[in-house]
């Protein structure tokens, strides 16, 4: 993918990923093709075992696909090695999931450097830097709480401080309000769309929250086993 | 991913599990601890004992004797000629029998003889430092009207463990000064008992007389059960005219003249054939009293060497060249030559080369480095031997490691999943877990280091004064030697084996897939 091109961020093509399993082997993801523009809000939706989550996992370089090709930022994801693929993790993209993912031992401003520790930065600037992401959140006051002392809402805060400290291009959120009621799953749409919004961040939004997605987002795609419709 | 976050995030880990830390890093310990001590010991004790010998040169010495060499070279070969039919072990064994039978009747032959041009000849030798002839000799002291038997010795200036026991006076300045040092004993019997009458003794002089040849009037006072030094000069004298009548009143005996020839040879004496031809005269010298010695006490310094450990009870120490002339005014011992010498040996790596030269010309030879080499084999093995139940005991420690971090890998196996999704490397997650072996064992094989160093103060009382208690041996240093090699090297190589045992548990942690990790929660 060349640099003209640099409207689009995500580009995937007849994206296809099978898991090996004891019966048959299943397809999670069946030639699924789709680009994303900078800045772009879009939601994915589609009931569970889709293939939203496969998706999720290859743009987040968790998983590589079966078959096809995929590029995020510029970077063709299927030829990054794993080293590289890990560099990618901690600084091209951040992620958010439904369950926070948050390390139980740690406080939240441990766990928000934590991105940060991997890629060598200095303690101090690490400290400032999720104190400042920690303070967009609206969690000033509960940087030296660990996750068992926080709310739901406020640890999705922790994990969104975490996934955009590094300063990400993209954001991809795995059902990032499932496990909240609707008032604060509102209040968390707004604080991910606020500091999208400001920091340029593209977002990648998978939910079954149709009412949601049609008000917030600038595009919906809909998946069904295993390809967009 | 910088060291300090490295240590950070491991210790974190670590601190997280704070009794399963504890434990395993208690059984690290203990591994640490017996294989610390255990070497500790061993070279502790080797480096006493060989300290021991070193300290008075004795692990450069080869003492001499006068050698027996072959001695059916000396016998006339009819003599033990077993004739008749029989197996060849048969005549053997009865060979053996004659061969002892000759050398009760005829005495020892003294093949090569300790004579003072070969002591000359050996002085020459390379590698050779200095020979010292010790002269032993048994005479008659006198002091005033008093006289006593008395072993005499020969002491060189040099001589220290002797001189260590000096009560009063002073030590000879010169080999052939015409002194003597006296024991406290001999003092005693002479009527001297307290403190100013022994210092009253210096400078006294005193006679010194040996008989060359067997002293026969002496000798007959033992057909009665009488002890030869209780005999006055009044017995002596005539004692002496009986012996020299002895031959007249044997005529007057009833014996047919072949009982009589018998009865000749016996009273002819003992095997020792020159003893038998010489005269009976005396040798005597006037020796000043220098220096007073007491007797040997437990917890005296100890020379390992065995011509010292005839001197402990000696009564008179000549110097080593007064002793010389007196000795060899003796036809028969000019002759002989002397018992015992002690060579010193340039250094101990050549004391080898100088027995065997020794042994090939005939002489017997005893040397410390045949027995220091055996006994640094002993603590070697001794001290594998213990290293080695150390050994397992940090194995089995390792072993708790492993266990304890695969539990952790499983337990941890989410947050391996969120630390990779949020940008770990394989190689970061290795990293954190072997480093949380390494901690493991550096504070484990710290505590057991500590507590080591802590046991051996104890340990070592108490082994002192089994030894003490047991062997009379006195040490001076402590059993335990703590060497920096020893002190850095076990506590390195009790970390390297539980870092080496987190590798596996490291490899699963670095293997975990991320996606499957977060679902596990």
């Amino acid at each position: 993918m060349s640099r003209a091109d640099s409207d689009v961020i995500v580009r995937a093509a007849d994206l296809s990923r099978t898991f090996a399993a004891a019966s048959a082997p299943v397809h999670a993801l069946r030639g699924v093709s789709l680009e994303v523009r900078r800045g772009e809000k879009v939601a994915l939706l589609g009931r569970s075992g889709s293939g939203k989550s496969s998706l999720l996992n290859i743009l987040g370089g968790l998983d590589r696909p079966t078959s096809g090709s995929v590029h995020v930022a510029g970077l063709d994801l299927t030829r990054l090695t794993a080293v590289q693929l890990a560099h990618y993790r901690s600084t091209i993209v951040g992620m958010i999931f439904q369950s926070f993912h948050l390390i139980a031992a740690r406080t939240a401003l441990q766990n928000v450097e934590l991105p940060m520790v991997f890629n060598g930065r200095k303690p101090r600037d690490r400290r400032d830097a999720a104190r400042q992401a920690l303070e967009a959140v609206g969690l000033s006051e509960r940087m030296r709480h660990r996750p068992g002392e926080l709310s739901g809402g406020e640890r999705q805060r922790v994990a969104i401080a975490r996934a955009l400290v590094n300063h990400p291009e993209i954001l991809l959120a795995d059902e990032p309000t499932g496990n909240l009621d609707t008032a604060t799953a509102a209040e968390i749409f707004d604080i991910l769309e606020e500091n999208c919004r400001r920091g340029g961040v593209t977002l990648l939004l998978v939910t079954h929250d149709e009412e949601l997605a049609r008000r917030r987002v600038d595009r919906v795609l809909r998946m069904q086993d295993g390809r967009l419709s | 991913m910088r060291a300090a976050d490295v240590l950070r995030l491991a210790f974190a880990a670590l601190y997280q599990q704070k009794v399963r830390t504890s434990l395993t890093t208690l059984g690290v310990a203990v591994g640490t601890l017996v294989l610390f001590l255990s070497l500790s010991i061993g070279i502790g004790v080797r480096e006493a004992v060989l300290y021991q010998i070193r300290r008075h040169d004795d692990l450069r010495k080869v003492e001499i004797r006068s050698g027996s060499g072959k001695v059916e070279e000396h016998i006339p070969p009819g003599e033990v000629e077993v004739k008749g039919e029989m197996s060849d072990a048969k005549r053997k064994r009865l060979h053996d029998r004659l061969v002892n039978r000759w050398i009760n009747k005829n005495g020892y032959p003294a093949t090569t003889p300790l004579a003072v041009e070969r002591l000359q000849e050996i002085r020459e030798w390379p590698h050779v430092e200095s020979v010292t002839p010790l002269y032993i000799n048994f005479g008659r002291a006198t002091l005033g009207e008093k006289g006593e038997d008395v072993q005499t010795v020969s002491a060189t200036v040099a001589e220290k463990l002797l001189r260590g026991r000096l009560v009063a006076g002073a030590w000879f300045a010169a080999e052939d000064e015409r002194s003597v040092v006296v024991s406290e004993y001999l003092l005693y019997l002479w009527g001297m008992a307290s403190d100013e009458e022994v210092r009253g003794a210096l400078g006294r002089k005193m006679r010194l007389e040996y008989h060359t040849g067997a002293n026969k009037p002496l000798m007959l006072m033992s057909l009665f059960g009488l002890d030869a030094s209780m005999a006055d000069p009044e017995q002596e004298r005539v004692l002496q005219k009986v012996v020299q009548r002895l031959p007249e009143v044997m005529k007057k005996l009833d014996l047919t003249p072949k009982e009589m020839e018998a009865l000749r040879r016996t009273l002819q004496g003992p095997t020792l054939p020159k003893m038998r031809q010489q005269p009976d005269h005396l040798i005597s010298a006037e020796l000043m009293i220098a220096g007073v010695l007491r007797g040997p006490e437990k917890g005296d310094p100890q020379g390992g060497s065995m011509v010292e450990r005839f001197r402990p009870d000696a009564d008179l120490i000549l110097p080593v060249g007064t002793a010389q002339s007196l000795f060899l005014q003796n036809p028969y011992h000019a002759e002989r030559g002397v018992e015992a010498a002690t060579v010193l040996v340039d250094d101990e790596a050549h004391v080898k080369e100088v027995a065997n030269r020794v042994e090939a010309i005939g002489l017997g030879q005893y040397s410390l480095v045949e027995f220091a080499e055996r006994l640094q084999t002993n603590v070697m093995l001794l001290t594998l031997a213990m290293s080695f139940i150390a050994f397992v005991a940090l194995l089995v420690a390792a072993l708790g490691i492993t266990n304890t971090l695969v539990m952790s890998v499983l337990e941890r196996t989410h947050e391996i999943g969120v630390m990779k999704a949020v940008g770990a490397r394989d190689r970061h997650v290795l990293l954190l877990f072997l480093v949380e072996g390494m901690l493991v064992g550096l504070l484990g094989s710290g505590l057991g280091l500590l507590c080591g160093w802590l046991a051996s103060f104890p340990g070592d009382a108490v082994a002192r004064s089994l030894m003490e208690r047991q062997s009379d041996v006195h040490v001076d240093q402590s059993l335990f030697a703590f060497p920096l090699w020893l002190t850095l090297g076990v506590p390195l190589f009790a970390t390297l084996v539980t870092t080496l045992a987190a590798l596996y548990p490291a490899r699963r942690a670095a293997k975990v897939n991320p996606i499957e990790a977060l679902r596990h929660e």
